[in-house]
């Protein structure tokens, strides 16, 4: 507006922003979102059913599946969050059983008390290691 | 006067000009080695599948006894917040007198495909928060959410708010359903179960194109008209590949918890409705009772102002305070009025609530 343009860089800045300006008024319309929605919709249909002629294929060849590794992890990961809530609970329960057990020595004599108290007293933190399984990759594309 | 007045001579001498700066970029693009990123000195103090969670390593010890542990999306590499050495968070916080810690999720492949959000929240980040406990001998610590990071952060403050001392959330969607979110608009009729069902895991570039295309002249043509221009200072040209290579890292999604995230949030706009469930518990944000503080950055078009401002009437707590940056979705990292204003700001509030 009221500015001129003296270098075809700054033409192309313009032609930039009146683009962006159009483009963003467009795909801003619920037409473009029904457009967008149903490119995607048809492609992901198209490819699900290219994996399914693929398993097919694999099927006939005793080859394992997509949908048979897809059972297997899901199972493996039911499996793991099971075995996560029973490490809650487990040491929620051996907290209980350690309170317990120094509720109850305070009838103990001082050097048992101390003795208790040294086994039980926390070490250093170090690097935690939850679960590592060798196959992990830690770097996309590894 | 026509508003259009460039000469022949002076088109073609622009051009040549711009060639010849082109052919010397490429010269010191040649020259310019690996990209690095991720500055600051840390350690693992913990790791879980993909997952590991870092500690940061200051030049003085902290101030503040109460560590602070940054959840970052999933959608994106947390180096962003210890880009490098003058366009750190990371080292802001650290300068600020906090002990920060960084969940880092890693690349999710197949085998993570049924990853649920109640994985993430209630496995992953309550892990890695009693790990912080544990080792500071702490009931309570802060969390510092990003974007994403800050919508699971709220979810895990209103699930946990014994575990959570104060919260901060940076650029977080919280109302998914405002009136400028494109990102929203483009997914209220995408058939989310078929897209998991079909990819299993969401591949980061389908992600990445999205995103480019909510601006595709600035950041597919212009942004590179602009690189001609940094690319003759070696110092430049790498500041410009690092962002690129940050860019374009884009780690796949888990199928299930993006199944849940996008159906949930983006389409049903859950989260204030309160219908969000994560694992058999409904989140209701008005458990977030612990002190909150909201940055939002004014210019973000992933993440538009009013998303993140919706939080102020959706929480329980009393102590609410909200920041307004004015700049974009990654400038509230990187730009150098970032660096200078928004880690102290956080390390000022954590301060008087630590």
């Amino acid at each position: 507006e009221g500015k001129t343009l003296t270098t075809a860089r700054e033409l192309y800045d313009v032609w930039v922003d009146c683009c962006e300006d159009v483009y963003g008024d467009y795909v801003a319309t619920d037409e473009y979102a029904e457009l967008h929605a149903r490119l995607v919709n048809t492609l992901m249909a198209l490819k699900r059913h290219a994996g399914a002629i693929i398993d097919e294929v694999l099927g006939a060849m005793n080859m394992p599946t997509r949908r048979e590794v897809n059972t297997l992890h899901h199972r493996l990961q039911q499996m793991r969050r099971e075995g996560n809530a029973m490490r809650t609970e487990s040491a929620a329960l051996k907290e209980q059983v350690e309170l317990a057990i120094r509720g109850g020595a305070t009838s103990v004599k001082p050097q048992a008390t101390a003795k208790a108290a040294a086994t039980t007293r926390r070490k250093k933190p170090k690097t935690q290691v939850r679960r590592q399984s060798s196959g992990e990759s830690t770097a996309k594309g590894e | 006067m026509l508003p259009i007045q460039i000469q022949p001579e002076q088109a073609t001498d622009e051009i040549l000009a711009f060639n010849r700066k082109l052919g010397a970029g490429l010269q010191n693009l040649l020259k310019i080695g690996p990209i690095d990123a991720g500055v600051t000195p840390k350690e693992v103090v913990y790791r879980e599948d993909k997952l590991t969670l870092h500690r940061f390593k200051g030049n003085t010890q902290p101030r503040n006894p109460v560590p602070v542990m940054i959840v970052y999306a999933l959608v994106n590499r947390p180096y962003m917040t210890d880009l490098q050495e003058d366009r750190s968070t990371v080292k802001g916080l650290l300068d600020a007198g906090l002990d920060v810690y960084l969940v880092d999720w890693g690349y999710p492949d197949r085998a993570d495909r049924y990853l649920t959000l109640d994985d993430y929240i209630n496995g992953y980040i309550d892990r890695c928060i009693d790990v912080i406990r544990k080792r500071h001998n702490l009931d309570k610590i802060n969390i510092l959410g990003i974007c994403q990071g800050g919508t699971f952060s709220l979810c895990y403050s209103a699930l946990h708010p014994e575990k959570v001392q104060n919260l901060v959330t940076m650029v977080t969607p919280v109302d998914f359903h405002t009136k400028d979110d494109l990102l929203s608009h483009w997914s209220q009729k995408l058939d989310v179960d078929l897209l998991v069902d079909t990819m299993g895991n969401v591949p980061g570039e389908l992600l990445n194109w999205t995103f480019l295309s909510l601006k595709p002249f600035r950041l597919m043509g212009q942004k590179y008209m602009d690189m001609v221009d940094q690319l003759h200072d070696q110092r430049k040209a790498k500041n410009f590949l690092r962002m690129e290579k940050w860019i374009f890292d884009s780690p796949d999604q888990a199928g299930e918890a993006f199944r849940q995230f996008c159906k949930d949030f983006y389409q049903r706009n859950g989260l204030i409705k309160g219908e969000v469930r994560i694992g058999e518990q409904q989140v209701n944000l008005r458990n977030v009772a612990m002190p909150v503080y909201n940055i939002y950055a004014s210019e973000d078009h992933l993440v538009p102002p009013a998303a993140s401002i919706a939080l102020r009437d959706h929480v329980g707590t009393k102590d609410y305070t909200e920041q307004a940056f004015p700049g974009g979705h990654i400038g509230i990292y990187v730009s150098g009025r970032a660096q200078k204003e928004v880690p102290p700001s956080i390390g000022k509030w954590l301060e008087k609530r630590s």
